[in-house]
């Protein structure tokens, strides 16, 4: 199990999510992504195709307008 | 990591003292104005709240398959054509013109979406989330819109070059041309086929992957 990091500041949608999912397919059960935005609809987004796939996350307003979303993959990404 | 959330409630209070004494003033001039300011305002709270994005609506869906703007936009939709067959109704019942912009829609209308959609995609928001997103603090979107101010103007000056070419047609009315009953049931009938399509095709990726995920304090951060 291991910890990553994305950073995706100053990236507008669609982007930031094709770059989570990018990674995401890259990682193994039980990793752990971290996804650092300053845009709002990207969080929006990332829960959605979080709650989707499953994955659990959370996320923390790290200072203003700046979110972290932890999400924990837990089973093989399917990628889409 | 420390935490460098500072509290922005003074701002907020300075904001909207601001706003209301603006609106007080814009009431002395004209009730309408004054309604027009506070609805703006109520509008751009709700957008930025809602995260809603038009461009979305579209992107998302056939990007990722989340369909959640897509569904939202379709009730937005449904519930603006209450509220405009409403208005359009008590003008058609006292004998006055229809209000509403009525143009007639033709290819042209699909060439120039086409193009804006492009332009939203690469900028990354439509007209009215832009505007949310500046509000909101987010620079680039000075930007996005200098182009939007740009282009609009650009469109303004050769309008009537174009307008005798493309747009020189009839709109068409459906309540004219069908029966009110008739238009209304064909208009919420469509909204609701795609709003069927919409979901049932967000369902079939669902069920490939596990459902039900769980989060912490998501809801009230979101």
């Amino acid at each position: 199990m291991q910890e990553f990091f994305l950073d995706v500041l100053g990236e507008v949608c669609p982007t930031p999510l094709l770059k989570t999912q990018e990674k995401a397919s890259r990682l193994k059960p039980g990793d752990v992504l971290v996804v650092e935005t300053d845009f709002s609809r990207t969080v929006r987004n990332i829960i959605n195709w979080s709650g989707k796939h499953g994955f659990e996350y959370d996320i923390e307003e790290i200072e203003n307008g700046i979110w972290q979303i932890k999400i924990r993959i837990n089973q093989q990404s399917p990628g889409g | 990591m420390p935490m460098k959330n500072k509290s922005q409630s003074m701002f907020f209070v300075i904001m909207l003292l601001i706003a209301l004494l603006i609106g007080f003033q814009l009431a002395r001039t004209g009730r309408l104005l004054a309604l027009n300011w506070f609805f703006g305002i109520a509008l751009g709270v709700v957008i930025h709240r809602s995260r809603f994005c038009f461009a979305g609506a579209f992107r998302d869906f056939f990007l990722f398959r989340d369909a959640a703007l897509t569904r939202a936009m379709i009730l937005v939709l449904a519930t603006t054509t209450l509220g405009f067959a409403a208005i359009q109704f008590h003008a058609y019942l006292q004998g006055a013109p229809i209000p509403g912009k009525l143009y007639p829609a033709g290819l042209n209308t699909a060439a120039g979406a086409v193009l804006f959609g492009v332009g939203m995609v690469i900028t990354g928001g439509c007209a009215c989330s832009s505007l949310a997103r500046l509000g909101e603090g987010f620079l680039l979107y000075t930007i996005t819109f200098t182009g939007l101010l740009i282009g609009s103007l650009v469109g303004v000056f050769h309008y009537s070059f174009w307008k005798p070419i493309l747009v020189d047609a009839d709109p068409i009315f459906l309540p004219a041309l069908l029966g009110w009953p008739a238009a209304l049931t064909v208009q919420f009938a469509l909204f609701g086929l795609i709003y069927y399509l919409v979901q049932s095709y967000e369902q079939q990726s669902i069920s490939l992957f596990r459902r039900g995920s769980r989060c912490r304090n998501s809801f009230w951060m979101f």
